[in-house]
């Protein structure tokens, strides 16, 4: 399932915070998305999932207009943040919801779970907690299981690695990169982490002020010391 | 390292100058959230009670004043303080806010003890339900009795209910059954006491009356402030977290559910509503009118759709973005919405059974009004997604507004009820229970076709609709 953006552009009041002209992720690529604070990468995110209105061009997602088609919600996972998350649910609940409005059978979601369990750490399932209770971390994970849990065709996540201790860090990079491999997933995430980013990345977008300044191919992790300059020299 | 360089802090501000920090703090924090709108609220409710009352004394005002005329009530007024000390208790448990735990950025800093039990002291004086009684009194007073005697009373109301207050503030401070113990049967002595003071005082001069009740409050107050001032709390944030039973396979319909049982402000408003209309529909007095009766059977059977359909997608506001990235269309939420509103006022209709093995004359009535309010009411409140603004469901208040909104369109849902008012005010009971029934069936006929609009409505207007809910 492939992406497509066209002249999308998001402003507020008098400020353009996103202005892309054209951009085409392929169908099965895994890309990042970086940049500095407030250079749009949550935004441009929140478009792709028509949570938010374009003030000008669109975005595609198997060539259907987001806007206009909704199907590709049920072949998209996403999480960007608590938004997306039923607080006044248990964990079990809340995975338990998605596999009903994704019509996933209880015992398919039990199985895929289980391929989640060495993130869950045993402090997630069967902890009788309300999600809001769950540390920020906990809660993170909670977000980047429900996204992934219905095996999506296009998967998006926003900071993923927030939050998150070192071994969870590394177990979600794994996990996206898995699921990019196997299942042939397009993956599109934001991060400040550019080790991790440009380890499973295979294609890396530099977002600055809301404008894409650099479209970097990352096969072998090449884009890395371009990445590592450009953030030095800002400095 | 040379211990002269260390240059601690040198703002150790004295308890004077703390006061005046966490006063400035306190009113910085009102002044930020005060709304306009909220006193819009407060002034139209007061408009109406205002109302009620002129009407009432309206239609009574010769009786009532024949009666104040015999009777001298400053002789009284110790007694009537005393019977309210249990009702202003209550009222404040379920009602009043307080500051009783400093946040953490107030706790790490050289803020003492005393200044702070001081500071939680001078907001019981302010807190609004704490003199609100008082002020009410006050206004009775100064109407039946002479102005010293209302002031002396207006005092010693006062004192009383700053004294529950604290009690409450207390209760709410201390941490630990050992030490909110002592404060309950501290209340309860003083609930026994006040009672026994009250009556033995009958027969002195009102004066004397009023002054040894207001010394009793004081010493009261004192020692509740002094039991306060040695309580030690810590926001051990984990032992909030709740022990939660799984109640549901994440049902469509079922979520429903969980948001009743698991958000105690929709569950404490919606549960307050039914039982103020079943004490009112099961009382002796109602029993004479039809008119009250149908009224209160109405609300009984629509109120708990209503309280929960006026917050729209209140609800869903916390977790829209997961909503509308998934396979889960506002149709279908709206139509689940619906179908647990009916799920309600059928819980509710139950609840009016017995009701009927007393006045079997009412199931045609009861029956008219359930199909109404399954029909159209539940109808009525939908478009209410339209304004939806985020709910706080775990937030435990049920007089602020958070959540709620104004809109016009908030007004327009009251309309229903003064149109049943009307209806069985003025027209024959017959003609009203067969039009509310045709209402009804003709409004569920139609359901789907609304919420199929209704939906699209909202889609077309979505984003400005999930700005606005935050």
């Amino acid at each position: 399932m492939n992406i497509q953006i066209c002249n999308l552009v998001k402003v507020y009041g008098d400020k353009t915070v996103l202005n892309i002209p054209d951009l085409l992720i392929s169908s099965g690529e895994l890309v990042g998305l970086v940049g500095n604070n407030g250079a749009g990468k949550t935004t441009m995110l929140r478009l792709i999932l028509d949570l938010i209105r374009a003030d000008g061009g669109y975005v595609t997602s198997n060539d259907w207009k987001v806007n206009e088609n909704f199907d590709w919600k049920s072949y998209t996972g996403s999480f960007i943040d608590g938004r997306f998350l039923i607080d006044f649910y248990t964990p079990e609940e809340y995975f338990s919801f998605i596999g009903n409005v994704y019509k996933i059978s209880p015992d398919i979601i039990k199985s895929r779970l289980e391929q989640y369990t060495p993130l869950m750490h045993d402090e997630i399932l069967g902890t009788k907690k309300y999600i809001k209770n769950f540390s920020e971390g906990n809660r993170q994970k909670i977000g980047i299981i429900g996204a992934m849990l219905i095996n999506p065709k296009v998967l998006l996540l926003d900071e993923p690695f927030n939050f998150l201790d070192p071994s969870s860090q590394m177990i979600v990079a794994k996990l996206i990169k898995q699921m990019n491999r196997d299942l042939g997933t397009t993956v599109l995430i934001s991060s400040h982490n550019l080790n991790f980013v440009s380890e499973i990345s295979s294609r890396i977008l530099l977002l600055e002020k809301g404008e894409l300044v650099k479209d970097l191919n990352n096969q072998d992790g090449i884009a890395e010391k371009e990445l590592t300059d450009y953030f030095a020299s800002q400095v | 390292m040379d211990k002269k360089n260390i240059n601690f802090s040198d703002h150790q501000l004295n308890n004077n100058d703390v006061m005046h920090e966490l006063i400035n703090l306190y009113i910085d924090q009102k002044k930020r959230e005060f709304r306009w709108k909220d006193v819009f609220i407060f002034i139209y409710f007061a408009f109406f009670l205002s109302l009620i009352g002129f009407l009432v004394y309206q239609e009574n005002g010769d009786q009532i004043n024949r009666m104040i005329k015999n009777i001298e009530f400053e002789n009284f007024i110790v007694l009537i303080a005393a019977g309210c000390i249990l009702p202003d208790f209550i009222t404040k448990l379920i009602f009043k806010h307080d500051v009783t735990v400093m946040d953490d950025y107030l706790k790490t800093k050289p803020i003492s003890n005393t200044a702070w039990n001081r500071f939680i002291a001078l907001t019981n004086t302010l807190n609004f339900w704490n003199i609100l009684l008082p002020i009410f009194f006050l206004i009775v007073c100064l109407w039946l009795m002479p102005v010293a005697f209302a002031i002396l009373s207006f005092i010693m109301i006062f004192l009383m209910s700053y004294f529950n207050g604290l009690a409450v503030t207390s209760l709410r401070k201390a941490d630990g059954l050992e030490y909110k113990m002592p404060i309950l049967i501290g209340w309860v002595v003083y609930l026994i006491f006040s009672s026994l003071l009250s009556f033995l005082l009958i027969g002195l001069t009102p004066v004397v009356q009023i002054l040894i009740d207001i010394v009793f409050n004081a010493v009261c107050i004192c020692c509740m402030y002094l039991y306060m001032c040695k309580l030690k709390r810590y926001n051990e944030y984990k032992t909030r977290v709740s022990h939660a039973k799984s109640i549901s396979s994440g049902s469509l319909i079922g979520i429903n559910f969980i948001i009743l049982l698991r958000g105690k402000r929709i569950r404490t408003s919606m549960l307050i509503m039914v039982l103020v209309c079943l004490l009112q529909l099961y009382s002796p007095i109602t029993y004479e009118q039809l008119g009250f009766m149908a009224l209160w059977s109405f609300f009984t059977v629509c109120f708990p759709s209503f309280m929960i359909g006026q917050f729209g997608l209140g609800v869903e506001a916390n977790y829209i973005d997961g909503v509308m990235t998934k396979p889960y269309s506002i149709n279908e939420i709206l139509r689940y919405k619906y179908y647990f509103f009916i799920i309600l006022n059928l819980i509710s209709t139950l609840l009016l059974v017995p009701l009927l093995l007393i006045h079997v004359d009412l199931l045609m009535l009861i029956v008219s009004i359930l199909i109404f309010s399954i029909g159209f009411i539940n109808i009525f409140m939908l478009p209410m997604c339209l304004f939806s603004k985020r709910l706080d469901i775990f937030g435990s208040a049920f007089f602020n507004f958070q959540g709620a909104n104004y809109t016009p369109y908030s007004f327009a849902m009251i309309i229903p009820f003064f149109l049943i008012a009307l209806a069985f005010a003025f027209l024959n009971p017959v003609v009203v229970e067969i039009s509310i029934t045709v209402l009804g069936l003709l409004s569920f006929a139609l359901h789907k076709l609304f919420i199929n609009k209704l939906s699209e409505i909202f889609i077309r207007r979505r984003y400005d609709i999930m700005e606005d809910m935050f």
